[in-house]
């Protein structure tokens, strides 16, 4: 036995059976969130020698297969992300439940899942490319609905992200011709152009975030967040991954500063996008940018705090997606409007959902006793002392989702007449429990950040080439 | 002596004829890319356009099969024609809808036309020290041919909004990276991968036409 046939097959023969069972919406979920939820569990207790022992029975399993010549390793180090990931897709498999979400949405995360972490698993790196590519290509029938086919951001999804293939199968190619090549030869700047264009493709960086907004305002809220959630973290790790296994690349000199600067860069530009939306879907999209930015900026931050702040970022984040997600779905399932004009009032009716939408957003937001406040906060702290303009900046651009929040409130407060200022509370059973599990998750991870965020900090000890500051 | 220098010069000769052919062979499927890209890039009617991209897969299958094993070339070929069938099928079965779309846009055709000229000059000034670049042993022409794919399925995509003619975009932009990848590295597994692409893409590609040809009969 092996971790990849386990983390690898197991899902794949499951997204099989999910694939017959698609028309049957209870056993579907039912069976992809027990199979989620055992890999997750899993992968969070294996011990790191890889030897369960029960009793007198000891079983060995190996960390590494081989298809075709190439490898495929999941060990100790990498079964933090594998738990992260199939948290991810637990949380949102178990979510679609109560959401009329396409017939193909569980099958369909049962297979980018395996083949995400596939990606970050595969030996040479440089397949890890095609097996994002094969990602989006699965990821757009999830994109998809009846009356958006035509929606130009998911042909700018297709696009953008068709694009960076080559560019980081080339880079892929050059690296390995250069491994020791001097840090003025005209190759290394070739390479890290190829590279960075790439990623910038693959991450939505500016001005190739077009996509997002696009996306995030017509296609189904729910299947969004969780592409959202799944493809930039693997990006990320992907470009850390490349910065950590080549020392001519991470000793480029002024590369942390730019990726410093690019990362302020994104929070500004969707800060200011986000604060003048007037559309729900379109606001998740540009916070989901800021996020991106706040993610790079943590990898510009590298050389003095360590990588296990740009990990122990993930998990508020994916917490706080899935809460605004979470509301946001099963208020468009009401109205499928989510423009500023049609939640007039709305926090009479539905005081559950706005209250789930406002912390989802708060707490992504930074705001101090929510989840991401204690990264957030130590960012923007370390951020400030490298430069004071830097730090204004990073307020500047994160004031935009406050600026945001206080509009939307506005709205939701404000109601026409006296009869519909009466609270009332219409949502069902089964949306006031998740939200209020997770709004409450939420106050915990920010009051107690060390019981949770310590364990996912161990994603950043993947990367051995950088310091590891607890 | 005499039978051994006949045979060395008719061994020279057939050396020297099949380079030649090569060359030539090469020469056409360079004019082919070239024909069949540009015009993709400026006709838009759909039946000529999957004629078009059929050719063009055969220069393809030319150009990499003067670089690689004949049986490693061919699966592009076959891919190639696979992807032109499925997108072929697709639309004639939604014929009444791109029928009613084809229409002769004298100035936008003139406008796509300068464009992939442009292109067509820029790469020819781009391709020698792209060579120098990748440091291939190559013929010029090989590369010359995979970047005037990149270039013209880059601006395919760019110049319009039609789902049919970014899919057709994307497939030329992908066939580009191919030829030029097949100049630096022979590679069984990527070339396999790649197909897979290729065809995983014309798939989507051909249900979202359906679905956006559903959303336009709603």
């Amino acid at each position: 036995m092996s971790t990849p046939l386990i983390f690898l097959a197991i899902p794949l023969i499951t997204a099989v059976l999910l694939f017959f069972l698609r028309f049957n919406k209870t056993l579907s979920v039912l069976l992809g969130s027990i199979v989620s939820l055992f890999l997750f569990i899993l992968a969070l207790t294996l011990p790191e020698n890889l030897i369960i022992t029960i009793g007198n029975f000891s079983i060995e399993i190996v960390d590494k297969v081989f298809i075709l010549g190439r490898s495929l390793t999941i060990g100790s180090k990498q079964l933090a992300f594998v738990a992260f990931f199939f948290l991810i897709a637990f949380l949102w498999i178990f979510g679609s439940a109560w959401f009329k979400v396409n017939d193909w949405m569980i099958t369909v995360a049962f297979l980018i899942t395996p083949i995400l972490v596939a990606a970050l698993c595969v030996e040479p790196f440089l397949y890890a490319a095609l097996l994002i590519e094969l990602v989006v290509m699965l990821c757009i029938p999830l994109l998809v609905t009846d009356q958006n086919a035509d929606n130009p951001g998911i042909h700018k999804f297709l696009i953008y992200n068709t694009l960076a293939m080559p560019l980081i199968l080339f880079s892929g190619w050059m690296l390995s011709g250069i491994e020791t090549a001097p840090i003025t030869s005209p190759i290394i700047s070739r390479v890290t152009f190829f590279l960075l264009l790439g990623i910038a493709l693959w991450l939505t960086i500016f001005p190739f975030h077009s996509w997002l907004p696009m996306v995030s305002e017509k296609s189904h809220l729910w299947n969004v967040s969780l592409i959202v959630s799944l493809l930039p973290i693997t990006i990320l790790i992907i470009l850390l991954t490349f910065l950590n296994q080549y020392a001519w690349l991470r000793t480029l000199p002024n590369l942390f500063n730019t990726l410093l600067l690019l990362g302020i860069m994104m929070i500004v530009i969707g800060g200011m996008y986000i604060s003048i939306q007037n559309h729900l879907g379109r606001a998740f999209g540009y916070a989901v940018m800021i996020e991106i930015g706040f993610s790079i900026l943590s990898i510009g931050l590298i050389p003095q705090i360590g990588t296990s702040t740009f990990s122990m970022l993930f998990f508020p984040r994916i917490m706080s997606y899935w809460l605004w997600a979470y509301s946001l779905t099963a208020y468009q399932q009401i109205s499928n409007d989510l423009s500023f004009t049609n939640i007039k009032g709305m926090v009479f009716q539905f005081p559950f959902l706005c209250a789930g939408i406002i912390i989802g957003q708060l707490s992504l937001a930074g705001l101090p006793i929510f989840a991401s406040f204690p990264i957030k906060h130590f960012i923007m702290l370390t951020t400030a002392q490298n430069s004071q303009i830097y730090g204004l900046w990073l307020v500047f651009g994160s004031a935009g989702i406050f600026i945001f929040t206080i509009r939307l409130l506005i709205k939701l407060f404000d109601s026409d007449n006296a009869e519909n200022s009466l609270w009332h509370i219409n949502e069902r059973i089964q949306f006031i429990i998740p939200i209020c599990i997770m709004i409450i998750l939420l106050v915990i991870i920010g009051l107690f950040p060390h019981w949770f965020l310590n364990y996912w900090g161990k994603i950043g000890n993947l990367f051995a080439q950088f310091p590891i500051i607890p | 002596m005499g039978v051994a220098h006949t045979s060395a010069v008719n061994h020279f000769n057939c050396f020297y004829l099949s380079i030649l052919m090569l060359l030539k062979l090469n020469d056409f499927a360079l004019i082919l890319i070239i024909s069949t890209s540009v015009f993709n890039l400026v006709v838009r009617i759909w039946r000529l356009n999957i004629i078009a991209l059929i050719l063009q897969y055969l220069g393809i299958f030319i150009i990499i099969g003067s670089m690689w094993p004949i049986e490693l070339a061919i699966i592009k070929l076959l891919v190639g024609w696979m992807v032109s069938t499925v997108l072929g099928i697709t639309l004639f079965s939604l014929k009444s809808k791109n029928s009613a779309k084809e229409r002769i846009d004298v100035p936008g055709q003139i406008f796509r036309g300068i464009t992939g000229l442009l292109i067509v000059i820029f790469v020819n000034y781009l391709t020698p020290s792209i060579k120098a670049v990748l440091s291939a042993n190559s013929m010029e022409a090989n590369i010359f041919s995979g970047l005037i794919l990149l270039g013209i399925g880059l601006f395919q995509m760019g110049l319009t909004s039609d789902l049919l003619y970014i899919i057709i975009g994307l497939l030329t932009f992908i066939s580009g990276f191919e030829v030029l990848y097949a100049v630096v590295e022979m590679s069984t597994l990527l070339s396999g991968l790649l197909a897979g692409i290729n065809l995983g893409l014309i798939l989507v590609g051909s249900w979202l036409l359906s679905k956006v040809h559903e959303g336009e009969i709603v």
